[in-house]
C-alpha cells in the first residue's frame, strides 16, 4: 500500500439508472459541491445520449431508423452520425465480427435464425455523408446499439472528467463497462477485477487500471442478461457460449467493441483483428461445466 | 487467483477490520482465533445455567479451539447431566455456582440462567476474578444493571452481555449503510416480533412450574419486552446512536389467560432524540407477520430481517462499490471485484429489494460473539461498547414494562446514563 494522500473530502458516490442498467459514479476526495456538479453533468449527458441511441424509447432517432430506414433515408444529427460511422469503422476492422445490425437475430428464437440472417449485416447499411443520412438496403433490418452505447457514453464521461481536471474517478456502467480514471486514492492505479460468472464470491482476473476503460462481454451463461445475446453476424448463429472476454484500453469504445468481437471471432481470426487495437490488454475466460475457468491473457 | 473460501474469509476479516473503526468491538473478531493452540494456553471456561440457551452456547464454545469448557453448573439435575454429556464427561459438574466460581484456574464464566439471577451471579463471578459473558437481558431492575457495570469497573474483569446482533454481519452492514447515508436521514424505525404459541415449556412436575416457566412470571422475567423486544431495541439504539428519551406503552393479556402474569401482547413507542421513534409490537397469538426490523429513511428503506433494502428512486449500487468506498475511507487498497456482464434490473422501474449482503451463509453471530469473548480474555481487554449497548437496551426494556404497567410515559432516568 502506498501512503495515502490526505483525504480531505468524503468519497462521493451515486447510482442512477440508464441504458437498461445502472451507472455508478465514485469520486474520491472532491469537494461535495464539485462532486455533485460533475455527477449531474455525467448523468445528464448519458441520459441525453440514451434518448438518441435507445431502441426501447419509441421516439428516439434509432427507433425512427428501425421503423423507416428501409422505406427512406433518415437524416441524423452530428452525434448520431458519429456513432454510426464509428460502427461502420469497427465493423470493418473486426472483419465483420462487430455488427450493430444483429437486431433481427436478437429478437428471434433459434428456429428463425436462418430466416433472419439475410436481414442483418452492416454491409446492407448505406451511410450517406453528403446529408448525414442512413438507409437500409433490405427490409426487416434493425440496429441495436447496446454493444457500443456504454463505450460511447464513457468516452463522453472521459471528456467531462478531462474538462474539469478531475484527478481520479471510478465510473461503472452496468459493471460491463468501467472507467478507471487516475488512480485509487491509496495506490498508483485502480485494481479492478472480474467477477467469477458462476460464483459471486470469487474473482478471476485483476487489471491494474489507470486512465483506462474495461469492458466485459459474456455469452451463454444462464441468468440475468447473460444468456445467449451475442451473435456471430457473419454466420447468423450465436457466438461461443460459456465464454467471457474482458478488454482494457485507453479508449472505452475500443474496449467495448473488441470485447464483443473477440467473443465472435474464431481463434485463428483473432490475431489479425487485435492488431488493429494496439495497446489493449485482453483476458479471455472460458468456463467449464461448473465453476472451473481458464483464463488466457494477452 | 483467489480460492473462494480464502477470498470470502479474507474479505470477511477485512470487512470486520474496516467496520471496526466505527464498531470497535469487531476488532476482537478480526483477530480470528488461532487454529492450533497449546493445551496449556487455552482459555478455561465454566458455564452456569445450561438450559436451552446455555446448551447452545456450550456447543458454540466447543467450536473454538482456543477455549476449553472445564466446568458446568446447573441446579437442575437433568440439565446438569445433559451438560456433562455434551462435554463428553470432561467438564467438572457443580450444582452450586459458588463452588464453580471457587475454582482457582478458571479464566471466565458464561452465564445463561434466567434474568433475575444474572446480577448476583455476574457480580459474584467478577468479584471471584473471572471474566463474564452473561446472556441478555442484564437484569430485571435498573439498579441491578448499574451494579453489574460497577462490578466490572471495580474488578477490572471483562463483562460482555449476549446481544448477538452486534455481531451479525447483516446488521453490521445495515448500520454502516445508514451511517454512509445510503437511505438518507432515518426518520422512523419499526420493529415487531410475532409468535403463536403459549411460550411455555412442559414441566415434568407441577412444583417445577415457576422454575422452568420463569418467562411467564414477573418476579423472574421481564416478559416480551425483555425477552424479545430487548434485542430489537438494542438494534434501534445502535442505529440511532443513542437511547430513548422516553418510552410509552400498553400491554395486556388477551389470549393466554392462564396463571401467568406477564403480558401476552405489547405495543411500545420509544422516543429518541431528534424526534425519531421506534414503533414496536410483540405478541404470541399470531405469527403471520413473523419478525421485522425496518429502518425508514427519506431516501430508502432497510428491512433487516428480510436482508433487503430498497431505494426510493433508483437502482442499488453495483456490488463491490460500497466496499470500495469503505476501503477508500479507511485507507485500504484492495481489489475491486466489480467487472462482469451488464447488470439488468429485474423490474426496470419498480426496483425490487436488493440484498443487504451477498455473503451466504453469514457467520453465526453467537459464534462470533463468543469468539470475541475468548479473544477479550486472551487480550485481557474489555470489548469496547458492547456492555454499554447491553445496558441501554436492558434498561429500556425495563422502562418499557414500567410504562405499560403505569400507562404513563416513562422518562429515561438521569442515573441510568453511563
Ligand atoms: N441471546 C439470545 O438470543 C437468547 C436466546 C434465548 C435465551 N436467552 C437468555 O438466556 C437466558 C436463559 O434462557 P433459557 O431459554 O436457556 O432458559 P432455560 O430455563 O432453558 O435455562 C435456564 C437454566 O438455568 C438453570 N438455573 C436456574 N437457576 C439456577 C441456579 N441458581 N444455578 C444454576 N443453574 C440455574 C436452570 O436449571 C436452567 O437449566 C435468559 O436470560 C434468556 O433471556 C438469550
Amino acid at each position: 500500500m502506498t501512503t495515502a494522500p490526505e483525504q480531505k473530502f468524503p468519497t462521493f458516490h451515486q447510482t442512477f439508472p440508464a441504458m437498461g442498467t445502472r451507472c455508478d459514479v465514485v469520486l474520491p476526495n472532491l469537494h461535495p459541491e464539485i462532486a455533485a456538479f460533475i455527477y449531474q453533468e455525467i448523468q445528464v449527458d448519458i441520459c441525453l445520449l440514451e434518448s438518441k441511441l435507445s431502441r426501447f424509447q419509441t421516439d428516439s432517432p434509432i427507433s425512427e431508423i428501425n421503423r423507416y430506414a428501409h422505406e427512406r433515408a433518415i437524416r441524423v444529427d452530428l452525434e448520431l452520425w458519429d456513432v454510426l460511422t464509428t460502427c461502420r469503422h469497427f465493423h470493418f476492422i473486426t472483419d465483420g465480427a462487430f455488427d450493430v445490425t444483429v437486431l433481427p437475430l436478437l429478437q428471434k428464437n433459434q428456429a428463425r435464425y436462418a430466416v433472419e440472417k439475410p436481414k442483418s449485416g452492416f454491409h446492407h447499411v448505406e451511410l450517406n455523408s453528403a446529408d448525414m443520412s442512413i438507409r437500409f438496403t433490405r427490409p426487416g433490418m434493425g440496429l441495436d446499439l447496446g454493444g457500443i452505447g456504454k463505450g460511447y457514453a464513457l468516452e463522453n464521461v472521459k471528456r467531462i472528467l478531462q474538462t474539469h481536471n478531475i484527478k481520479r474517478a471510478l465510473i461503472s456502467f452496468g459493471e460491463s463497462s468501467i472507467m478507471a480514471w487516475g488512480n485509487h486514492p491509496h495506490g498508483d492505479h485502480w485494481p479492478v477485477s472480474i467477477r467469477h460468472m458462476r460464483d459471486e464470491k470469487r474473482w478471476v482476473h485483476e487489471f491494474e487500471m489507470k486512465d483506462q476503460a474495461l469492458s466485459t462481454s459474456a455469452n451463454g451463461f444462464s441468468g440475468n442478461g447473460t444468456s445467449i445475446h451475442i451473435f456471430d453476424p457473419r454466420a447468423g448463429t450465436p457466438a461461443a457460449i460459456s465464454r467471457a472476454v474482458s478488454v482494457v484500453s485507453r479508449s472505452p469504445l475500443e474496449a467495448e467493441v473488441l470485447s464483443t468481437a473477440l467473443l465472435v471471432l474464431r481463434k485463428d481470426e483473432q490475431k489479425g483483428v487485435i492488431r488493429h487495437f494496439p495497446g489493449c490488454q485482453i483476458a479471455e475466460m472460458q468456463y467449464g461445466e461448473n465453476v472451473e475457468v481458464e483464463v488466457v491473457t494477452y | 487467483m483467489d480460492q473462494p473460501n480464502e477470498y470470502s474469509r479474507r474479505s470477511f476479516v477485512k470487512f470486520l477490520a474496516a467496520s471496526a473503526v466505527t464498531m470497535p468491538w469487531l476488532a476482537m473478531c478480526s483477530g480470528t482465533t488461532e487454529r492450533k493452540v497449546h493445551l496449556s494456553g487455552r482459555i478455561r471456561l465454566g458455564i452456569i445455567g445450561i438450559g436451552s440457551r446455555g446448551a447452545k452456547l456450550l456447543l458454540h464454545l466447543q467450536l473454538i479451539p482456543e477455549a476449553e469448557i472445564v466446568a458446568v453448573c446447573d441446579d437442575y439435575y437433568p440439565h446438569l447431566t445433559n451438560a456433562k454429556q455434551l462435554t463428553k464427561g470432561t467438564a467438572r459438574t457443580f450444582s452450586d455456582y459458588h463452588e464453580l466460581l471457587a475454582l482457582p484456574d478458571l479464566d471466565g464464566v458464561v452465564i445463561a440462567t434466567p434474568p433475575h439471577l444474572h446480577a448476583a451471579m455476574t457480580i459474584d463471578a467478577l468479584k471471584a476474578g473471572k471474566h463474564v459473558f452473561c446472556e441478555k437481558a442484564m437484569a430485571l431492575r435498573p439498579d441491578d444493571c448499574l451494579r453489574m457495570v460497577h462490578a466490572h469497573k471495580q474488578t477490572g474483569k471483562n463483562l460482555q452481555i449476549g446481544f448477538q446482533r452486534l455481531f451479525d454481519l447483516r446488521f453490521i452492514k445495515a448500520v454502516e449503510m445508514v451511517r454512509q447515508g445510503l437511505i438518507g436521514q432515518v426518520t422512523m424505525v419499526r420493529a415487531w416480533w410475532h409468535r403463536n404459541n403459549d411460550w411455555r415449556v412442559t414441566v415434568p412436575k407441577p412444583e417445577l412450574e415457576r422454575r422452568m416457566n420463569w418467562r411467564l412470571y414477573r418476579n423472574t422475567s421481564g416478559g416480551l419486552a425483555m425477552e424479545l423486544a430487548a434485542h430489537q431495541i438494542q438494534v434501534a439504539n445502535w442505529l440511532l446512536n443513542g437511547y430513548p428519551q422516553s418510552i410509552m406503552g400498553v400491554g395486556s393479556i388477551n389470549y393466554w389467560n392462564d396463571s401467568r402474569d406477564v403480558y401476552d401482547n405489547i405495543s411500545l413507542i420509544l422516543q429518541y432524540p431528534n424526534g425519531v421513534q421506534l414503533v414496536y409490537d410483540a405478541l404470541i397469538s399470531n405469527k403471520h407477520h413473523g419478525m421485522a426490523q425496518q429502518i425508514l429513511g427519506v431516501k430508502g428503506t432497510i428491512e433487516l430481517e428480510q436482508g433487503k433494502w430498497y431505494t426510493k428512486d433508483g437502482p442499488p449500487p453495483a456490488p463491490g462499490i460500497l466496499q470500495l468506498i469503505n476501503n477508500i475511507e479507511h485507507g485500504i487498497f484492495d481489489t475491486i471485484p466489480i467487472g462482469g456482464p451488464s447488470w439488468i434490473p429485474e423490474h426496470p422501474v419498480d426496483y425490487k429489494g436488493e440484498n443487504i449482503i451477498d455473503q451466504h451463509p453469514i457467520p453465526e453471530p453467537t459464534q462470533l460473539e463468543l469468539e470475541a469473548f475468548v479473544q477479550s480474555i486472551r487480550q485481557g481487554k474489555q470489548i469496547p461498547d458492547v456492555l454499554e449497548q447491553a445496558f441501554y437496551a436492558s434498561v429500556a426494556s425495563i422502562l418499557a414494562n414500567n410504562a405499560m404497567d403505569t400507562q404513563q410515559p416513562v422518562k429515561w432516568p438521569a442515573e441510568c446514563v453511563l
